[in-house]
């Protein structure tokens, strides 16, 4: 090892070293820690006792757990397509060429910057059954609006729309993703004929792909552990049609107290994100086109 | 001249439908903001009124200062621009000195740590919780303010990520040249890469003012102390009050918590959709 | 001059920043609290209540009379108590508890004991409670049963609880019944309420006699009124013939009244301690509730017109019952000073403190013993038949075992599905034993291996001779 090398590593480490010991503090002796806990019988209050694979037995057999799992599947399956049609939909009207186009990008954006607990609030509001504004401007339209939040059937949707309403941070990374496919292509594809669905199907839903992708993956990830609007505005109700996976976790950590068998809930989280990471590369790999970038 | 003018009259014409549609798309974005609003001004019997009325008999701007009263709002927000400027400050720094050594010099064992730093990105929260408590509680934190923005001094995955994309776009021929000059590393690093690092950094700064801003489950497990609870707590326990909570101080609690986010938001909009623009695309 | 407002925009930024470290981090204590530990010193307890509002001003002034005594430990320095309303109390303390930073003293829910306990997070008290003349026989044994667990005692009673049935005499005139008699069964209050609820045009209720869900916090708990129980002391007995009645009777009022009718009704929406709330409006005209209700009636809606009688049983020749509970304070284990959160919680023991937090807030004692003019001069006009109720036999409270938490939360969402007409009382019940039933011989097989060893951890820290 030359001099010069010998003194780039003690210079790399001294720069990485904050990082690499919060890593290891914060980030990889939890990760560890948990996978340890989660043979174990374990509430804080008395020291770890191992059970082997008791909480993972445990938990294929628990309906709850299941339920939560299968909440929090259907719930991506609402709220990341719709997210994703409403913001590309919004980001492409931008991209035509308007007059005052920030002022409308920001009046879709400003919703995001609304904090969660505000936001959850705010809607847990909007949506009230008999005194609520959505359903009073639904009645002048003529419609009875459901009871919302306290149905089983309307829960879910509910909050896919509370989400949609903070979809501003998405169409704003889709119109930059817009801005940069060349006008030339729409240019040459209209001399060709091309009408608007044409256009958008051939030109720019494969250019901006990339973009696409990475949004879908972030918000799947983000999805699987939702809690802060879920957990004010319905806690789980009516009948834990919106307990979603979080939420059950956090219930048996700090309600129940049992730490072991939520902590083998966080590793099946572990790897139900890796899996999904992996997959997700696997596609990109394939079919996702990158330009010349 | 009238030809042109004309041209771009008949343009604006055909895009009538696609300006009705983006009003009504703006109105569906703004009500909510609006009903917020307007319920804060209402008095209590007419917020409960069924059907609603779309905008209050009398301005009542004294719930601002109810809700001031009712709960110690000042006190939340000292706490969470505390909590704020601490993670920003930690967070920029020891970012940008991490994203540094991954980026502008060459080191064996660099590449390995670096995948290690991406591969924990994919942890999520929820899996380390219960044995932070844990650890924490070790440390005799729990009860403190000090799990919310000690770590934040530690780096976080994602934007070293982000800052060491923006070092590696710098010209090497930069550090080179300051090295003939007998600058040091550290030298290098602050006189040279950060400056030009601004707006990368403005960036990393804002979503970490807005993560710590919005967090909600970190207060919720680590705070016991009224004392120091941040907004976002405040405004859950606020609502979560046994017996129930006046819906009109509600919506004024939650109409100041925003307001600081949309001022800020005003001040560096620029950075802000860059910024968006620029976590968006890149990955 | 950018430069310039760059700079001052920093220094300003820096001060902020300087101000809010100093303030929140509470450094000024640090720096000026160098004082020396005197004997006049005080020692500071830290007290987590649940109470809101004036029920906690009620626990805050007996808080101040305490502090105004100076009573001292026994190195003679005077003991204060600093007292703390808490949201969510139940989450709190359990956080804080497992996080090592309990308070002094905690007001806990009944419903606490046997799971803190058995997890080791409360002191006994057997041991404090002899040394200073305090018996278990001088509480009504209804209420006390409450701080016990293992025939151990984890904390004394604040104050009781006990519900009955409040009505609205305005309405029952109006409805053409006399007020003077309110239902005295089960099947008569079913038809007190028909006639009790109204509708408008569209059919929508504007007025309801009764519902079970409504306020609705009690809901496991209906079976007592049928002669049932939910735990036998062994069993989960949520399925006996006894309870099935009361999901059943409950359900019953789903199919009356539809679901979507009564959500409509909407009670829910409105904040509960108001004049929006709809039994102070006049809304509804009977609701099961607790000895303190009348209290928010007074201050929310002073001029309605109130009577309040037992809960009528399903059969009038059961008697009476109600269901009980009592707010307990007790010491957690890694409190940092017991022996002066003994002599705070003694204090509230003694008969005129606790009769004097009783009357604020318009609550019975738990005391066998009263003062001749404790009723008299109480203000609850009523307050006697809560007292009555509770001392009946056959009246209970949360069920008495270390996974009751998980229990309530199961047959919650039981009825709630039944309420919903989605499965029936029997489908429901069976669902919550399969779910519990195996977490129940989880926790008796496990405490079966460690009882020894907290009985004897126990023993120790509870040894005062």
């Amino acid at each position: 090892m030359t001099k010069t090398e010998k003194s780039n590593i003690i210079k790399g480490l001294l720069f990485t070293m904050p990082w690499i010991i919060g890593m290891c503090l914060f980030t990889l002796y939890p990760t560890i820690m948990s996978v340890y806990y989660s043979f174990t019988d374990y509430s804080l209050l008395n020291a770890p006792a191992p059970v082997g694979l008791q909480n993972y037995k445990d938990l294929f057999v628990d309906e709850v757990f299941l339920k939560t799992l299968s909440n929090t599947w259907i719930y991506a399956a609402m709220a990341l397509p719709f997210g994703m049609i409403v913001s590309l939909f919004l980001a492409i009207l931008l991209n035509q060429g308007i007059i005052a186009r920030p002022l409308f990008r920001t009046i879709f954006f400003l919703p995001s910057l609304v904090p969660l607990v505000a936001l959850a609030i705010l809607w847990n509001w909007l949506f009230r059954t008999n005194d609520g504004a959505i359903n009073a401007l639904l009645e002048m339209v003529g419609v009875t609006g459901p009871d919302w939040l306290g149905s089983t059937l309307w829960a879910k949707p509910a909050l896919v729309i509370t989400g949609l309403w903070g979809c501003g941070q998405a169409v704003v990374i889709y119109l930059a993703g817009l801005q940069e496919v060349p006008r030339d292509f729409y240019d040459a594809a209209r001399v060709d004929g091309a009408n608007w669905y044409q256009q958008i199907r051939h030109i720019t839903l494969p250019l901006i792909s990339p973009v696409i992708y990475f949004n879908l993956i972030m918000g799947c990830i983000g999805t699987l552990q939702i809690f802060a609007v879920p957990f004010i505005m319905t806690n789980g109700g009516p009948l834990r049609s919106t307990l979603f996976y979080s939420m059950y976790l956090f219930q048996q950590a700090f309600r129940y107290l049992n730490m072991g068998y939520a902590c083998a809930m966080a590793v099946i989280l572990f790897f139900m994100i890796a899996a999904l990471t992996w997959v997700a590369h696997m596609i990109s790999r394939k079919h996702i086109y990158y330009g010349g970038a | 001249m009238s030809v042109i003018s004309s041209r771009k009259v008949s343009d604006f014409i055909a895009k009538i439908p696609l300006y009705i549609l983006l009003l009504a798309f703006s109105a569906i974005f703004l009500f909510p903001l609006y009903w917020m609003i307007c319920t804060s001004l209402k008095d209590i019997v007419e917020a409960n009124m069924a059907p609603p009325t779309w905008f209050p008999h009398e301005l009542h701007w004294k719930n601002y200062w109810d809700v001031t009263q009712t709960i110690p709002f000042w006190r939340y927000t000292a706490n969470t621009l505390f909590l704020c400027f601490a993670s920003v400050i930690g967070t920029t720094i020891s970012c940008a000195m991490a994203a540094y050594g991954f980026s502008r010099f060459a080191w064996p064992g660099r590449e390995k740590f670096f995948l290690l730093t991406l591969a924990t990105m994919m942890i999520p929260f929820p899996v380390m919780m219960v044995p932070l408590y844990a650890e924490f509680k070790a440390f005799g934190w729990i009860g403190t303010n000090l799990p919310l923005w000690v770590p934040a001094f530690f780096g976080s995955a994602y934007n070293i990520f982000l800052l060491r994309q923006f070092f590696l776009s710098i010209p090497k021929e930069l550090s080179e040249a300051a090295i003939i000059d007998g600058c040091s590393e550290w030298g290098i690093f602050w006189k040279i890469i950060i400056p030009l690092a601004h707006p990368a950094l403005m960036v990393v700064g804002l979503f970490c003012f807005m993560a710590v801003w919005n967090d909600f489950l970190g207060p919720l497990i680590y705070l016991m102390d009224p004392e120091q609870f941040t907004l976002a707590l405040g405004l859950q326990q606020f609502q979560n009050k046994h017996g129930g909570t006046d819906v009109t101080l509600l919506m004024s609690a939650a109409t100041l918590m925003i307001l600081p986010i949309i001022i800020l938001f005003f001040f560096t909009q620029k950075s802000f959709i860059e910024g968006i623009s620029l976590t968006g695309m890149k990955l | 001059m950018k430069k310039f407002s760059s700079t001052l925009a920093w220094i300003c930024g820096i001060l902020l920043f300087v101000y809010l470290l100093v303030d929140t981090m509470k450094l000024s204590d640090v720096f000026t609290k160098h004082e020396v530990v005197t004997k006049e010193t005080p020692i500071v307890l830290e007290y987590w209540e649940k109470w809101q509002n004036f029920e906690a001003d009620a626990m805050r002034a007996i808080v101040d009379r305490f502090n105004a005594e100076k009573i001292r430990n026994k190195d003679g320095r005077p003991i204060q108590v600093h007292f703390f309303s808490v949201t969510e109390i139940d989450q709190k303390i359990l956080l804080a508890t497992a996080g090592g930073i309990p308070p002094d003293i905690a007001g806990l829910f009944d419903r606490n004991i046997m799971t803190y306990s058995e997890r080791g997070a409360l002191l006994p008290l057997d041991g404090r409670m002899k040394r200073d003349g305090l018996s278990r026989d001088d509480y009504l044994p209804q209420i006390f049963m409450f701080c016990l667990h293992e025939d151990r005692v984890w904390g004394m009673p604040a104050v009781p609880e006990a519900l009955a049935l409040y009505y609205n005499k305005k309405l029952f005139r109006e409805a053409g019944l006399d007020p003077d008699k309110p239902p005295t069964s089960i099947a008569e209050l079913d038809a007190v309420a028909e006639k009790l609820t109204k509708y408008d045009e569209k059919g929508n209720i504007v007025q309801l006699g009764f519902s079970p869900c409504e306020p609705g916090w009690w809901l496991p708990q209906w079976p007592m009124w049928f002669g049932g129980t939910n735990w036998d002391g062994e069993h989960l007995t949520c399925d006996s013939p006894q309870s099935m009645q009361a999901w059943d009777w409950i359900q019953s009022y789903a199919k009356k009244y539809t679901i979507k009718k009564l959500n409509h009704f909407g009670t829910k929406t409105v904040p509960f301690a108001s004049s929006q709330n709809y039994f102070m409006q006049g809304k509804v005209a009977m609701e099961l509730q607790g000895d303190y209700f009348l209290q928010f009636v007074k201050i929310c809606a002073p001029n309605l017109e109130l009577g309040i009688a037992p809960f009528p049983m399903v059969d009038p020749a059961m008697g009476c019952v109600t269901q009980t509970g009592c707010s307990i304070l007790s010491i957690p284990k890694s409190a940092k000073h017991p022996d002066e959160a003994w002599e705070f919680i003694k204090y509230v023991q003694r008969q005129d403190v606790m009769e004097d937090l009783c009357r604020r807030q318009w609550r019975f004692s738990p005391l066998k013993k009263t003062s001749p003019d404790f009723y008299t001069n109480h203000p609850h006009p009523y307050i006697k038949i809560f007292r009555e109720l509770a001392e009946s036999p056959r009246s209970q409270g949360w069920p008495r075992f270390s996974i009751a938490t998980e229990y309530d939360d199961e047959l919650l969402q039981a009825i709630e599905t039944l309420w919903q007409l989605q499965e029936t009382p029997a489908e429901a019940m069976k669902k919550v034993k399969t779910r519990i039933q195996p977490i129940l011989d989880r926790r008796n097989e496990r405490w079966a291996k460690i009882k020894q060893l907290r009985q004897k951890e126990w023993d120790r820290e509870d040894n005062w001779q």
